[in-house]
Protein backbone atom coordinates (compact mmCIF):
# COMPACT_ATOMS: atom_id res chain seq x y z
CA UNK A 1 0.00 0.00 0.00
CA UNK A 2 1.40 3.22 -0.59
CA UNK A 3 1.02 6.04 1.82
CA UNK A 4 0.83 9.71 1.00
CA UNK A 5 3.08 12.06 3.57
CA UNK A 6 1.43 14.89 4.89
CA UNK A 7 1.96 18.76 4.31
CA UNK A 8 5.06 19.11 6.27
CA UNK A 9 3.52 21.83 8.44
CA UNK A 10 1.21 18.92 9.56
CA UNK A 11 3.36 16.71 10.90
CA UNK A 12 4.10 19.03 14.08
CA UNK A 13 0.81 18.81 14.84
CA UNK A 14 0.65 15.01 14.18
CA UNK A 15 3.33 13.12 15.39
CA UNK A 16 5.63 15.50 17.27
CA UNK A 17 4.68 14.41 20.92
CA UNK A 18 5.08 10.89 19.81
CA UNK A 19 8.59 11.63 18.40
CA UNK A 20 9.32 13.33 21.32
CA UNK A 21 8.25 10.71 23.98
CA UNK A 22 10.75 8.01 21.87
CA UNK A 23 13.76 10.54 22.39
CA UNK A 24 12.48 11.58 25.97
CA UNK A 25 13.02 8.04 26.76
CA UNK A 26 16.32 7.22 25.26
CA UNK A 27 17.87 10.34 25.80
CA UNK A 28 16.32 11.18 29.38
CA UNK A 29 17.08 15.17 28.69
CA UNK A 30 14.15 17.32 27.82
CA UNK A 31 16.32 19.43 25.90
CA UNK A 32 18.50 17.16 23.87
CA UNK A 33 14.94 15.36 23.25
CA UNK A 34 13.59 18.47 21.81
CA UNK A 35 16.47 19.38 19.55
CA UNK A 36 16.46 15.66 17.90
CA UNK A 37 12.76 16.02 17.08
CA UNK A 38 13.57 18.90 15.31
CA UNK A 39 16.85 17.39 13.97
CA UNK A 40 14.43 14.50 12.87
CA UNK A 41 12.14 16.94 11.18
CA UNK A 42 14.80 19.02 9.05
CA UNK A 43 15.99 15.75 8.00
CA UNK A 44 12.41 14.59 6.80
CA UNK A 45 11.87 17.46 5.02
CA UNK A 46 14.82 17.18 2.56
CA UNK A 47 14.46 13.32 2.36
CA UNK A 48 10.91 13.81 1.23
CA UNK A 49 11.31 12.91 -2.05
CA UNK A 50 13.01 9.09 -1.16
CA UNK A 51 9.84 8.36 1.15
CA UNK A 52 8.74 5.25 -0.38
CA UNK A 53 5.46 4.76 0.90
CA UNK A 54 6.06 2.02 2.29
CA UNK A 55 5.15 2.60 5.75
CA UNK A 56 3.12 4.89 7.43
CA UNK A 57 4.49 8.73 7.92
CA UNK A 58 4.89 7.98 11.41
CA UNK A 59 7.10 4.93 10.87
CA UNK A 60 9.26 6.54 8.35
CA UNK A 61 9.72 9.80 10.92
CA UNK A 62 10.78 7.35 13.57
CA UNK A 63 13.05 5.36 11.44
CA UNK A 64 14.45 8.82 11.21
CA UNK A 65 14.83 9.82 14.59
CA UNK A 66 16.27 6.15 15.30
CA UNK A 67 19.13 7.53 12.94
CA UNK A 68 19.47 10.77 14.79
CA UNK A 69 19.53 9.18 18.60
CA UNK A 70 22.16 6.70 17.22
CA UNK A 71 24.52 9.52 16.09
CA UNK A 72 23.69 10.86 19.32
CA UNK A 73 24.49 8.52 21.25
CA UNK A 74 27.85 7.54 18.99
CA UNK A 75 28.95 11.16 20.32
CA UNK A 76 28.14 11.24 23.76
CA UNK A 77 28.81 7.03 24.22
CA UNK A 78 32.94 8.60 23.89
CA UNK A 79 31.89 11.33 26.86
CA UNK A 80 31.14 8.44 29.50
CA UNK A 81 33.55 8.39 32.10
CA UNK A 82 35.04 5.53 32.54
CA UNK A 83 34.21 5.50 35.89
CA UNK A 84 30.58 5.21 35.51
CA UNK A 85 30.98 1.85 33.70
CA UNK A 86 33.49 0.30 35.25
CA UNK A 87 32.62 -2.85 38.26
CA UNK A 88 33.99 -0.49 41.11
CA UNK A 89 32.01 2.46 40.43
CA UNK A 90 29.97 4.34 43.34
CA UNK A 91 26.52 3.09 43.17
CA UNK A 92 28.07 -0.33 42.92
CA UNK A 93 27.52 -0.19 46.79
CA UNK A 94 24.09 0.55 46.31
CA UNK A 95 23.80 -2.23 43.58
CA UNK A 96 24.77 -4.85 45.84
CA UNK A 97 22.83 -3.88 48.27
CA UNK A 98 20.20 -3.86 46.21
CA UNK A 99 21.19 -6.89 44.85
CA UNK A 100 21.06 -8.65 48.47
CA UNK A 101 18.54 -7.54 50.45
CA UNK A 102 16.10 -9.95 48.74
CA UNK A 103 18.18 -12.38 47.74
CA UNK A 104 15.26 -14.89 47.94
CA UNK A 105 13.58 -14.73 45.04
CA UNK A 106 9.59 -14.44 44.97
CA UNK A 107 7.83 -15.86 42.16
CA UNK A 108 6.38 -13.13 40.54
CA UNK A 109 7.44 -15.00 37.00
CA UNK A 110 4.99 -17.62 37.23
CA UNK A 111 1.14 -17.07 37.97
CA UNK A 112 1.35 -14.40 34.54
CA UNK A 113 -2.26 -15.51 34.52
CA UNK A 114 -3.32 -14.95 37.88
CA UNK A 115 -1.26 -12.27 38.99
CA UNK A 116 0.65 -10.47 36.38
CA UNK A 117 -0.58 -10.07 33.56
CA UNK A 118 2.00 -9.00 31.39
CA UNK A 119 0.13 -5.68 31.29
CA UNK A 120 0.52 -4.80 35.05
CA UNK A 121 4.47 -6.47 34.77
CA UNK A 122 4.79 -4.10 32.41
CA UNK A 123 3.67 -0.42 33.84
CA UNK A 124 5.89 -1.85 36.97
CA UNK A 125 8.87 -2.46 34.56
CA UNK A 126 8.47 0.89 33.07
CA UNK A 127 8.74 2.52 36.48
CA UNK A 128 11.61 0.93 37.50
CA UNK A 129 13.59 1.44 33.94
CA UNK A 130 13.05 4.90 34.92
CA UNK A 131 14.73 4.79 38.05
CA UNK A 132 17.72 3.21 36.78
CA UNK A 133 21.18 5.16 36.60
CA UNK A 134 21.05 7.23 33.08
CA UNK A 135 24.07 5.67 31.72
CA UNK A 136 22.58 1.99 32.63
CA UNK A 137 19.51 2.59 31.61
CA UNK A 138 20.32 4.02 28.22
CA UNK A 139 22.29 0.70 27.48
CA UNK A 140 19.98 -1.41 28.63
CA UNK A 141 16.62 -0.07 26.06
CA UNK A 142 19.67 0.04 23.64
CA UNK A 143 19.85 -4.25 24.32
CA UNK A 144 16.31 -4.52 25.38
CA UNK A 145 14.03 -2.47 23.84
CA UNK A 146 15.42 -1.42 20.45
CA UNK A 147 17.24 -4.78 20.13
CA UNK A 148 20.66 -3.49 19.13
CA UNK A 149 23.05 -5.90 18.78
CA UNK A 150 25.46 -6.11 22.06
CA UNK A 151 28.74 -5.91 19.13
CA UNK A 152 26.99 -2.57 17.57
CA UNK A 153 26.11 -1.17 21.32
CA UNK A 154 29.89 -1.44 22.01
CA UNK A 155 31.04 0.11 18.56
CA UNK A 156 28.69 2.87 19.28
CA UNK A 157 29.35 3.50 22.67
CA UNK A 158 33.02 2.80 22.15
CA UNK A 159 32.65 0.57 25.20
CA UNK A 160 34.05 -3.06 25.64
CA UNK A 161 32.35 -6.14 25.83
CA UNK A 162 32.83 -6.88 29.26
CA UNK A 163 31.84 -3.62 30.02
CA UNK A 164 28.64 -4.52 28.34
CA UNK A 165 28.22 -7.88 30.40
CA UNK A 166 28.96 -6.04 33.34
CA UNK A 167 26.25 -3.59 33.00
CA UNK A 168 23.76 -4.97 31.89
CA UNK A 169 23.89 -7.78 34.52
CA UNK A 170 23.66 -4.58 36.97
CA UNK A 171 20.38 -3.03 35.19
CA UNK A 172 18.74 -6.96 34.64
CA UNK A 173 19.45 -7.61 38.42
CA UNK A 174 18.15 -4.10 39.47
CA UNK A 175 15.05 -4.67 37.97
CA UNK A 176 14.08 -7.85 39.16
CA UNK A 177 14.54 -6.60 42.42
CA UNK A 178 12.76 -3.23 41.66
CA UNK A 179 10.17 -5.03 40.27
CA UNK A 180 9.57 -7.41 43.22
CA UNK A 181 9.68 -4.43 45.90
CA UNK A 182 6.82 -2.56 44.18
CA UNK A 183 4.59 -5.65 44.14
CA UNK A 184 5.41 -6.73 47.63
CA UNK A 185 4.78 -3.01 48.62
CA UNK A 186 1.38 -3.48 46.68
CA UNK A 187 0.99 -6.42 48.72
CA UNK A 188 -0.03 -8.35 45.65
CA UNK A 189 2.97 -11.14 46.14
CA UNK A 190 2.84 -11.37 49.86
CA UNK A 191 1.27 -14.92 50.17
CA UNK A 192 3.80 -16.29 47.12
CA UNK A 193 6.81 -15.86 49.60
CA UNK A 194 8.56 -19.52 48.67
CA UNK B 1 32.70 -26.63 39.16
CA UNK B 2 31.06 -25.16 41.76
CA UNK B 3 30.17 -21.42 41.79
CA UNK B 4 28.46 -18.97 44.07
CA UNK B 5 25.28 -16.87 43.04
CA UNK B 6 27.06 -14.12 42.06
CA UNK B 7 28.79 -15.65 39.10
CA UNK B 8 25.70 -17.42 37.54
CA UNK B 9 23.84 -14.61 37.83
CA UNK B 10 26.54 -12.80 36.08
CA UNK B 11 26.50 -16.21 33.03
CA UNK B 12 22.98 -15.81 33.01
CA UNK B 13 22.75 -12.61 32.30
CA UNK B 14 25.73 -12.81 29.68
CA UNK B 15 24.14 -15.46 28.20
CA UNK B 16 21.42 -13.03 26.56
CA UNK B 17 23.90 -10.94 25.18
CA UNK B 18 26.36 -13.43 23.79
CA UNK B 19 26.89 -17.12 23.50
CA UNK B 20 28.45 -18.18 26.46
CA UNK B 21 31.47 -20.59 26.32
CA UNK B 22 31.41 -24.29 27.05
CA UNK B 23 32.74 -24.31 30.01
CA UNK B 24 30.75 -20.94 31.15
CA UNK B 25 27.44 -22.77 30.05
CA UNK B 26 28.49 -25.90 31.47
CA UNK B 27 29.29 -24.41 34.85
CA UNK B 28 26.17 -22.36 34.80
CA UNK B 29 23.89 -25.05 33.92
CA UNK B 30 25.88 -26.97 36.97
CA UNK B 31 24.48 -24.20 39.51
CA UNK B 32 21.30 -24.34 38.17
CA UNK B 33 20.79 -27.72 38.50
CA UNK B 34 21.50 -27.35 42.66
CA UNK B 35 19.94 -23.73 42.91
CA UNK B 36 16.63 -22.78 43.18
CA UNK B 37 16.69 -19.68 44.10
CA UNK B 38 19.22 -19.09 40.94
CA UNK B 39 17.09 -21.26 38.37
CA UNK B 40 13.83 -18.26 39.81
CA UNK B 41 16.13 -15.68 38.89
CA UNK B 42 16.64 -16.89 35.42
CA UNK B 43 13.07 -17.71 34.44
CA UNK B 44 12.48 -13.90 35.87
CA UNK B 45 15.11 -12.52 33.52
CA UNK B 46 13.84 -13.78 31.12
CA UNK B 47 10.33 -12.46 32.01
CA UNK B 48 11.55 -9.07 31.53
CA UNK B 49 13.19 -9.36 28.35
CA UNK B 50 10.26 -11.05 27.10
CA UNK B 51 7.91 -7.83 28.44
CA UNK B 52 10.51 -5.33 27.04
CA UNK B 53 9.73 -7.31 23.94
CA UNK B 54 5.68 -6.99 23.67
CA UNK B 55 5.36 -3.84 25.54
CA UNK B 56 6.33 -0.16 25.08
CA UNK B 57 7.77 0.38 28.61
CA UNK B 58 6.67 4.22 28.87
CA UNK B 59 6.73 4.67 32.07
CA UNK B 60 4.04 7.40 33.28
CA UNK B 61 6.52 10.33 33.52
CA UNK B 62 7.23 9.69 29.64
CA UNK B 63 3.89 8.91 28.92
CA UNK B 64 2.33 12.26 29.65
CA UNK B 65 5.54 14.42 28.42
CA UNK B 66 4.36 16.76 25.70
CA UNK B 67 6.15 19.35 23.47
CA UNK B 68 4.96 22.92 24.75
CA UNK B 69 3.05 24.98 22.29
CA UNK B 70 5.40 27.59 22.00
CA UNK B 71 8.18 24.83 20.99
CA UNK B 72 5.66 23.67 18.34
CA UNK B 73 5.10 27.29 16.63
CA UNK B 74 8.84 27.79 16.65
CA UNK B 75 8.95 24.05 15.12
CA UNK B 76 6.70 24.89 12.46
CA UNK B 77 8.32 28.39 11.73
CA UNK B 78 11.87 26.30 11.39
CA UNK B 79 10.37 23.75 8.70
CA UNK B 80 8.29 26.75 7.52
CA UNK B 81 11.68 28.66 7.00
CA UNK B 82 13.47 25.11 5.37
CA UNK B 83 10.65 24.71 3.16
CA UNK B 84 11.34 27.72 1.52
CA UNK B 85 14.84 27.87 0.93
Amino acid sequence: MNHPLNNSADWVDLHSDVLYRFALMRVSDSDQAKDLVQDTLIAALSAQTRFGGNSSERTWLIGILKYKILDYYRKKGREIPESQLAPDSDDSEHFQNHLYQNHKPIRWDERADTILSNQQLGSVLSECVEKLPKHIQQIFIMREIDHIDSEDVCNILDITSTKLYVVMHRARKTLKDCVQKIWMEKGVLDDYEL
Amino acid sequence: MTMNCDRASFLMSKDQDKSLSIMEKLSMKFHLMICTACRISQIQIGRIRDICKISKLESTKIKAAKLSDDFKVILKQRLDEDTQS
